[in-house]
């Protein structure tokens, strides 16, 4: 099975996307907060990881900077997760692989986790 | 220092001021002839010496206290670069004229500060030493110079006040964009979750009324609704600031076009579509930019005519190289004043204020998109029998 790796500080945005990806078969933790984030993702192993921009303590491009340091950890996709109009950019800062726009179709979220998942 | 008279040390010309305005200070103190005289050589020595140098030096003359009496106090300001010593003849005198005496030099300008004590026979006080600054103050011009200087002076304090303005007018603006981009940032977030619930409540593999389903598609499409306009908004904010950004890649014309007429076809069904294409060129356009203007050109076609009317795309190549894209229907077409005020920034047609909705943001973004991409876009319409809205853009 394959697991998704979720931060995000919006309860309802976790609620959304753990259904949505549990319902296609995936297992997914979720965070509202990016804290221990290199201890969290080697615990758990995910084979990829969605990550909010907007997101305690020191937000999504520093979370995500530190796990594209980690020698091993580096190799998950992250996609980057944000309501925010210049997400490219973001990503891209950040050292994301993909995006996902908010807000998002439930289709869009599959197949953005099945493409990075590729 | 209460300062009585301050006069900028740029040329020889205001030797003579600064002179002259010594001397009348001291005179209306009430000090002698040879008093006067003595002051306003010292200050006259300093500042021609301080021009030799440079020529934003500063003089101001007034009255200091000293605990019960006043002195009579010249100081002059200069670049901190400039130093004088007692081979500066003028430096060397003035200090001979003047009682007090004092070179101070900071980390910003170096000053001279000249004093001479006053009797305590003139009696003054502050209400006789405000009179005395204001009848300077008020007083004509010595000369031609002096009066150009005063202007001067004035048109600069009017020139700086109206910078500082257009300083806070801009930071008012950045603040502005800020709160939009912001606001539409936290008003993206809850419309996600409405959206994805909605989504979900249709998908839910339960039995679910008609009326139900019907229910959650009409929260559906006014959340789309809504989302039009919370990004038209952040559109709007990005164009003021000229900062709408595009990620350009080549992309077959008539692929995309067939593309969009099909998604439109499911947003509005009762219309029918109709396509006619030139031969297929590829432009250079950012595709999210450009099916913005093709949803919202198609979208207003279908906006305003009858449902069971034809929309048509059509593209045909232009003599000058350009393509040129046009979308036409068959609705209530529009009046000339409306045509020609139609892509100005909210603008709304009289007669269609009341019967429908809408903030007049859509075509001022389309436009906006158009000419960014070096295109042109201009509408044809007729009152009663539709509207063709034309936009070129250049092949790729």
């Amino acid at each position: 099975m394959k697991k998704v790796l979720i931060f995000d500080d919006d309860e309802d945005i976790l609620a959304i996307c753990t259904y949505v990806l549990e319902d296609a078969g995936w297992e997914v933790i979720a965070y509202t907060d990016c804290r221990d984030v290199i201890a969290r993702t080697a615990a758990f192993r995910p084979d990829v990881i969605l990550m909010d921009n907007w997101i305690p303590d020191e937000g999504g491009i520093v979370a995500t900077q530190i796990l594209k340091k980690d020698p091993v950890l580096q190799r998950i996709p992250v996609i980057y997760f944000s309501a925010n109009s210049n997400i490219g950019e973001l990503a891209i800062t950040a050292g994301a692989d993909h995006v996902l726009a908010k807000p998002f179709d439930l289709e869009d979220l599959r197949l953005t986790v099945l493409k990075a998942l590729k | 220092m209460i300062n009585i008279v301050a006069i900028s040390l740029e040329n020889e010309m205001d030797l003579v001021l600064a002179h002259k305005r010594s001397m009348k200070v001291a005179e209306r103190l009430g000090l002698t002839v040879a008093t006067q005289t003595t002051f306003a050589t010292a200050v006259s020595e300093i500042a021609r010496t301080v021009i030799e140098h440079t020529d934003d030096g500063l003089l101001d003359i007034g009255l200091v206290q000293n605990k019960t009496r006043y002195s009579l106090m010249a100081t002059v300001s200069f670049d901190k670069e400039i130093r004088f010593t007692n081979a500066d003849a003028g430096f060397y005198y003035a200090q001979k004229l003047v009682p007090g005496f004092e070179l101070t030099e900071t980390e910003f300008q170096n000053t001279i500060i000249m004093q001479i004590g006053l009797p305590r026979s003139l009696k003054l006080d502050p209400p006789k030493i405000a009179a005395l600054k204001k009848s300077f103050d008020e007083e004509a011009p010595l000369n031609a110079y002096e009066e150009i200087k005063k202007r001067n002076a004035s048109l600069n304090r009017i020139a700086s006040a109206q910078e500082e303005e257009l300083r806070q007018n801009r930071l008012i603006d950045e603040k502005k964009t800020e709160f939009i981009s912001i606001a539409s940032h936290e008003i993206k977030t809850p419309m996600t979750v409405l959206k994805a619930y909605t989504q979900m409540a249709k998908a839910i593999n339960e039995p679910v009324s008609d009326k139900l389903r019907s229910l959650l598609d009409k929260i559906d499409l006014q959340s789309n609704k809504l989302l039009t306009l919370v990004q038209q908004l952040l559109d709007i904010s990005k164009i003021e600031n000229g900062n709408l950004q595009y990620n350009v890649q080549v992309v077959s014309l008539n692929d995309f076009l067939s593309g969009q007429v099909a998604i439109m076809r499911h947003i509005l069904p009762y219309h029918e579509f109709n396509t006619v294409f030139d031969e297929n060129v590829n432009v250079l356009i950012d595709e999210l930019r450009m099916e913005q203007v093709m949803a919202n050109l198609l979208g207003n076609a279908g906006k305003y005519s009858e449902k069971n009317t034809g929309i048509t795309v059509g593209t045909s190549l232009t003599e000058n190289g350009m393509i040129m894209i046009s979308i036409s229907d068959q609705g209530r077409g529009m009046s000339p004043e409306t045509t020609a005020s139609v892509f100005e920034k909210f603008y709304r047609a009289r007669d269609v204020v009341k019967s429908h909705t809408g903030l007049g943001m859509g075509l001022y973004i389309t436009s906006k998109i158009v000419t960014d991409h070096q295109g042109k876009i201009w509408v044809e319409s007729k009152e009663g029998s539709g509207s063709t809205f034309y936009f070129t853009l250049p092949l790729a």
